[in-house]
């Protein structure tokens, strides 16, 4: 069934595979047929929601398939926010769906261009990075030492994360990975000249056809140390995940003999000594060397240390993960008439919500907007990072958002978590957070939508009458596939 | 080595060798570039059965082994011999951060230095923490009944690895009983550093003495490793940044050097109250990693930190609360310091005190660089020695505060130069009170001596007993007048339910049983091997210890592996005799032997709630005239499962013992009795707040622990930091980039 947009304003679908994003947007646009958005479309593998009617699960076939249906298989924008399975995986899972689907426009934030020095050299360190940690996993995966194989089993998760594969030495080769192939799917379906990279603070982007809906680009922030959570406080300048040393030894290691000969220089100069003090740790008992270290090191493997150099990875692995979510794609779209905002914030987490409060525009008409006059105005709320801990802020973030009286009277927040999973995982993952799930709740007055939880229930403190006009504007899909709420935007 | 023992039988004192001063940085300047190497004086080691010359190649002595191996780089370092005659002539090797060899040497240096303070300042040899299988994930073995000390759980050495690890990190493993240093790249350049140099942790003598002391206080109280409030963790830090910081005060050029540059105000900018400069530089600070006095801002101004009593609220982060802890300490010894040289600088002056500009006469210099280092090694002496006088488990900031007081106050009753005072001005300006104290006087701070309150009022009389019982006899004039002589009436915790109305009645009661409990453990004297035809307590009735013998040798000679197995000997004897105390006693010792305790605390054999005999050791202490006495500390501890969802928790502790489901973390709960054999009476009893099967403490470390969750850095990974078993919770904590300020 096709998706209508309202005479004014927007409607906004989440659709409920899974942990994960899907957001479907329709504006109102020429003629009869609104203008669509998609805004990503993934999940964590095996998070799949189950129907609480019939227990089955929800496919992502199914929501593809229901997204070519709502827009008559034209979608006129789709947005990636950044390059995590969760947000991505659709477009390979059912990609056969997608074909079908003509797509104007896209667009990624500016760390995907390949045009851009900073971007490019990001990628280089991002990609030396998740060799390491390939081969780190690779050697993790095969000692005794109970610690390390727990470190090794979380590091396994968080690289699936990274590239929606099942990780082994075939993905050395980081361009095959997954994700990457969704992206380049993405970049090659719609002509070259359609896919847009965006930068914070560039001049608002209007969306054609829809009576001047404008697009406010607010992150990812063009500073390494931004993206890298580094606090600039400390002065902490680390390259990009300052773990070199870690990464060479586990490169040489793993891929010694096939290395060029710049990255054996990369290699060797991480050697704390020169090779006249290198003896290995192979000799034999026949030198005196050689007897120390078996009598010193060969029993006892309680006390050795072999592999606790590579713990390092597991935090190293956190950095990128928290990176890559940095690099989210953050857009503010302002409605045309009452100047309300939907914020999307991608997985943005603390280095992007900071860099946003610098940011302004000059308008048309000689006036500056700044991205706190934005936040102010924000009357939807996609919650970043399945509601995480440190990818919603609080005095620079929610508590800034829907100031008026009028806008906190409708505003509203969608958690695309499946918490029940999140939970459930035998690591578990606090998504959302109960902290900021209560706040949310309490700043919406009970209008939270959660991908896994049946449609919001009214709170003792909102009176029926607001409750029911609030139900008039979201639906829920009989099959289960998403809520649906609308935003009036009527002078 | 024939001839060398032929020629002079008296063996050296000590084992010279060369170390940075500092670290290789120090050096590259100009102006430090004289103090940039000193040499270390450490105890002569040698074997006592053959007489070997110790340490062996590597080094490996007595205390510790350096094996340097670098599995990252996929290679190991030869072992240096310090007693190739060419080194024993020469100090050792030459200072050179190219050397593999020469950080050996120094890490094994520092070390054992850091040792040796550490022995001293407590009077008997230091012991590494046993060897628990259960860290491997072994299966734990029940402790409580063979004690917590086994003989194959001895662990004579502590391991150093220099070159362990490719980051900027470096931290005590608990589990391997070793030292894990890093080196890294420099990754920028800055004054100090050139872009990709390495920078090693293992020449850091800060970091080296700091990871040592880690090492050395888990050989103390294995169970400070586990974070059950805001302060356990900051409190290692912190600790080991005192020790850090003081130890160089022993080196008196260095002194000698900053006292001139600062005109002896070492409240100005001084290398003395920094700590790690190189590595800080590198990992992107400004300064120091951490400092005790001040720190340099963004633009690289220096400005001094003026204490701040309410910084303690606004922080929870270990580093940041450590550094706290750290900076009172260093401002006690600055007062006293000051004190101490008031009388110097008015006789430079002529009388007026003031300086006048320029340098100060090298005189001078000399005497104010004396009484610093005397000074710095008073504080380091009382800081130590307060870890005789801490409860178990579970201590703040403050219950440490008063452990140096009391042990203070136990080794030096006199306190001519106000080393209490200074500490108690210090840790009020700084915000560090210990809770359920009246005030912030020294009779209040001191645990109550129970054999002070007796030798005053007489023997277990009526007015002791309801002296400090308000709802007894709350107008009595007597009464006011006792309060207010100790104090502090409640300063021995009883448990919450109990409440303060029968704190004088267990007074008088429990003195008693106390005495007589421990004139009969003094009394004993027994052939070894005999306590295993003792009758099994629980059938004996009242505790009998009259053939029992109590192992006290144990100072700065005693072989430590026989000081070992006689605190394993102790433990045991005094195991069996506080399992035979009746529930009364226990109680107010803060244990239970309850059978219907919940089903989640841990049980022995017989099915009542296990105790365990958590460390005996020997203490000594100074009577007013100078006699010396050797005193015993023991710890006793309780554990129970603990869960984090209380829902659980209910339904565990209403199960049965044996079908509790696995623990989330462990409750732990007990007391340090501090017993004087000479005079048998416990001089104190030092207790966690309530016991083990109360429910409020538990819930206390329960919030604890879950709240911590929502401060972790880690998006994904929330459980990371829970709980800690003690196995490699330092790993995380000292990596210096995570950390704010470490």
């Amino acid at each position: 069934m096709v998706m209508q947009a309202p005479p004014s304003g927007v409607t906004i679908r989440m659709y409920r595979q899974g942990h994960g994003d899907c957001f479907l947007l329709a504006f109102p646009g020429k003629g009869t047929r609104p203008f669509f958005v998609l805004i990503d479309c993934g999940l964590c593998k095996g998070s799949q929601t189950r129907r609480k009617s019939s227990g089955d699960e929800v496919t992502m076939k199914e929501v593809v398939e229901d997204i070519a249906d709502a827009t008559g298989c034209h979608i006129d924008l789709v947005v990636i926010s950044h390059e995590h399975e969760d947000h991505l995986s659709g477009f390979n899972s059912a990609r056969a769906v997608f074909d079908k689907i003509d797509i104007e426009r896209v667009w990624f934030a500016w760390t995907e261009s390949r045009e851009d020095d900073l971007a490019n050299k990001l990628r280089k360190q991002y990609k030396d990075t998740l060799l390491g940690l390939t081969a780190s996993l690779e050697r993790m995966r095969r000692c005794q030492d109970n610690h390390l194989k727990g470190v090794g089993a979380r590091l396994e998760q968080m690289l699936t994360l990274e590239t929606d594969e099942a990780m082994s030495a075939a993905a050395s080769e980081i361009r095959g990975i997954t994700n990457k192939r969704a992206m380049e799917y993405l970049k090659e379906k719609v002509k070259n000249e359609r896919v847009e990279f965006l930068r914070p603070g560039q001049t608002p982007i209007r969306l054609k056809n829809t009576g001047g809906v404008k697009a406010y680009v607010l992150g990812p922030p063009e500073d390494p140390d931004a993206l890298t959570e580094n606090d600039p406080e400390e002065g902490e300048a680390y390259g990009l995940f300052g773990f070199g040393g870690t990464s060479a030894g586990v490169m040489e290691q793993a891929y010694g003999a096939t290395l060029t000969p710049s990255s054996k220089w990369a290699v060797e100069s991480q050697k704390p000594f020169d090779l006249q003090f290198r003896l290995p740790l192979t000799l034999g008992a026949s030198t005196q060397a050689g007897k120390f270290l078996k009598e010193h090191y060969s029993d006892e493997d309680w006390r050795k240390i072999d592999e606790d150099w590579l713990r390092t990875t597991e935090q190293l692995a956190l950095r990128m993960g928290d990176y890559v979510n940095n690099t989210s794609l953050v857009l503010a779209f302002e409605l045309p008439n009452t100047k309300k905002v939907l914020l999307f914030v991608g997985d943005a987490q603390r280095g992007n919500w900071a860099s946003w409060l610098d940011l302004s525009w000059k308008l048309g008409d000689g006036s500056t907007i700044t991205a706190e006059q934005l936040l102010n105005r924000t009357v939807f709320y996609k919650v970043g990072h399945h509601g995480s801990h440190n990818a919603t802020l609080k005095e620079h973030g929610l508590e800034m958002m829907a100031l008026s009286e009028e806008q906190a009277r409708e505003f509203v927040a969608m958690i695309p978590a499946n918490s029940e999973w999140a939970y459930g995982k035998e690591d578990q993952w606090e998504h959302p957070l109960p902290a900021l799930s209560r706040a949310l709740h309490r700043k919406c007055g009970g209008r939270v939508f959660q991908i896994d939880k049946g449609f919001p229930s009214r709170p003792s403190g909102v009176s029926p009458e607001d409750w029911e006009e609030f139900k008039g504007r979201a639906a829920e899909c009989p099959k289960g596939l998403f809520f649906e709420y609308t935003i009036a935007d009527d002078q | 080595m024939n001839s060398l023992g032929a020629a002079n039988r008296s063996r050296p004192a000590a084992r010279r060798l060369k170390v940075f001063a500092f670290d290789p940085s120090i050096g590259g300047r100009i102006k430090t570039a004289g103090i940039n190497q000193t040499t270390l004086q450490i105890p002569w080691e040698q074997d006592a059965c053959t007489g070997c010359l110790l340490p062996d190649p590597g080094p490996v002595g007595e205390y510790v082994e350096v094996v340097d191996v670098d599995p990252a780089s996929n290679c190991f370092y030869a072992p240096v011999d310090l007693n190739q005659r060419e080194l024993l002539a020469t100090d050792g090797l030459d200072p050179l951060e190219s050397s593999p060899q020469f950080h050996q040497q120094m890490v094994y240096a520092v070390a054992m230095t850091t040792i040796d303070i550490f022995e001293r300042a407590l009077g008997r040899r230091a012991l590494w923490s046993p060897r628990r299988p259960e860290d491997d994930g072994e299966k734990a073995l029940q402790v409580d009944e063979r004690s917590t000390f086994k003989a194959d759980d001895y662990v004579q050495r502590l391991r150093i690895y220099p070159h362990a690890l490719r980051e900027a990190n470096a931290y005590y493993s608990p589990r391997r009983k070793a030292l894990l240093f890093g080196y890294f790249a420099a990754p920028r350049g800055d004054y100090e550093n050139v872009q990709g140099t390495m920078i090693f942790t293992c020449l850091s003598h800060d970091i080296v003495a700091h990871e040592t002391t880690h090492a050395l206080l888990d050989g103390l109280h294995p169970r400070f490793n586990e974070a059950t409030n805001v302060d356990m963790r900051a409190l290692h830090e912190a600790f080991a940044d005192i020790v850090a910081l003081f130890q160089r005060f022993s080196n008196a050029e260095l002194l000698r050097h900053q006292i001139a540059q600062t005109r002896g105000d070492l409240e100005t900018e001084n290398l003395l109250g920094d700590l790690a400069q190189q590595v800080g530089r590198a990992t992107g600070r400004h300064g120091a990693l951490r400092s005790a006095i001040g720190k340099r801002d963004k633009n690289d101004k220096w400005c001094a930190r003026p204490p701040d009593p309410t910084a303690l609220d606004r922080t929870t982060s270990p580093h940041d609360r450590g550094a706290i802890l750290v900076a009172a300490v260093f401002r006690a010894f600055i007062s006293v310091y000051k004190a101490q040289t008031a009388d110097l600088l008015r006789i430079a002056t002529s009388g007026s005190g003031i300086l006048p500009e320029g340098h100060i006469h090298p005189d001078l210099v000399n005497r104010l660089a004396e009484e610093a280092a005397y000074t710095a090694r008073q504080l380091l002496q009382m800081c130590i020695r307060g870890l005789d006088y801490c409860p178990p488990v579970d201590l703040t900031f403050g219950d440490y505060l008063r452990g140096i007081l009391t042990g203070d106050r136990d080794a030096d009753p006199e306190d001519i130069e106000n080393h209490r005072l200074a500490l108690i001005e210090a840790f009020r300006d700084w915000g560090i009170y210990p809770a359920r104290v009246r005030n912030m006087s020294l009779d209040a701070l001191c645990y109550p001596r129970l054999d002070d309150v007796e030798s005053l009022n007489g023997e277990g009389t009526e007015e002791v007993a309801y002296a400090v019982d308000p709802a007894n006899s709350p107008s009595s004039p007597d009464a006011s007048a006792e309060c207010s002589k100790h104090g502090s009436a409640d300063a021995i915790v009883l448990p919450q339910a109990q409440g303060l109305s029968d704190y004088g009645r267990w007074e008088r009661k429990d003195r008693q049983v106390f005495q007589e409990g421990a004139a009969r453990l003094k009394a004993t004297e027994l052939e070894p091997g005999e306590e295993e035809e003792m009758p099994a307590s629980s059938q004996a009735g009242p505790p009998d210890l009259s053939r029992r013998r109590l192992r006290m040798e144990w100072d700065l000679e005693t072989d430590r592996k026989m000081a070992f197995n006689d605190m394993r000997h102790n433990a045991r004897v005094i195991h069996k005799w506080v399992k035979a105390l009746d529930g009364g006693t226990l109680a107010r010792l803060g244990l239970t032997r309850d059978r219907t305790a919940p089903a989640t605390v841990a049980r022995d054999r017989e099915g009542l709630p296990s105790i365990e005999v958590h460390s005996v050791r020997t203490a000594v202490r100074r009577e007013s005239r100078g006699s010396v006495r050797t005193e015993l500390v023991v710890e006793l501890l309780q554990r129970r499962r603990g869960y984090l969802d209380p829902e659980k928790q209910k339904r565990n502790d209403m199960s049965c013992p044996e079908k509790c489901e696995k623990e989330d973390f462990w409750f732990r709960s007990g007391c340090t009795i501090i017993l004087n054999p000479n005079t048998s009476r416990f001089r104190y009893i030092i207790r966690t707040q309530g016991n083990v099967a109360d429910k409020s403490e538990l819930a206390r470390i329960r919030d604890y622990l879950s709240g911590r969750l929502l401060v972790s850095n880690d998006a994904f990974r929330m459980q990371r930091v829970l709980p800690e078993s003690g196995s490699e919770g330092f790993a995380v904590l000292h990596t210096f980039k995570e950390a704010s300020t470490w």
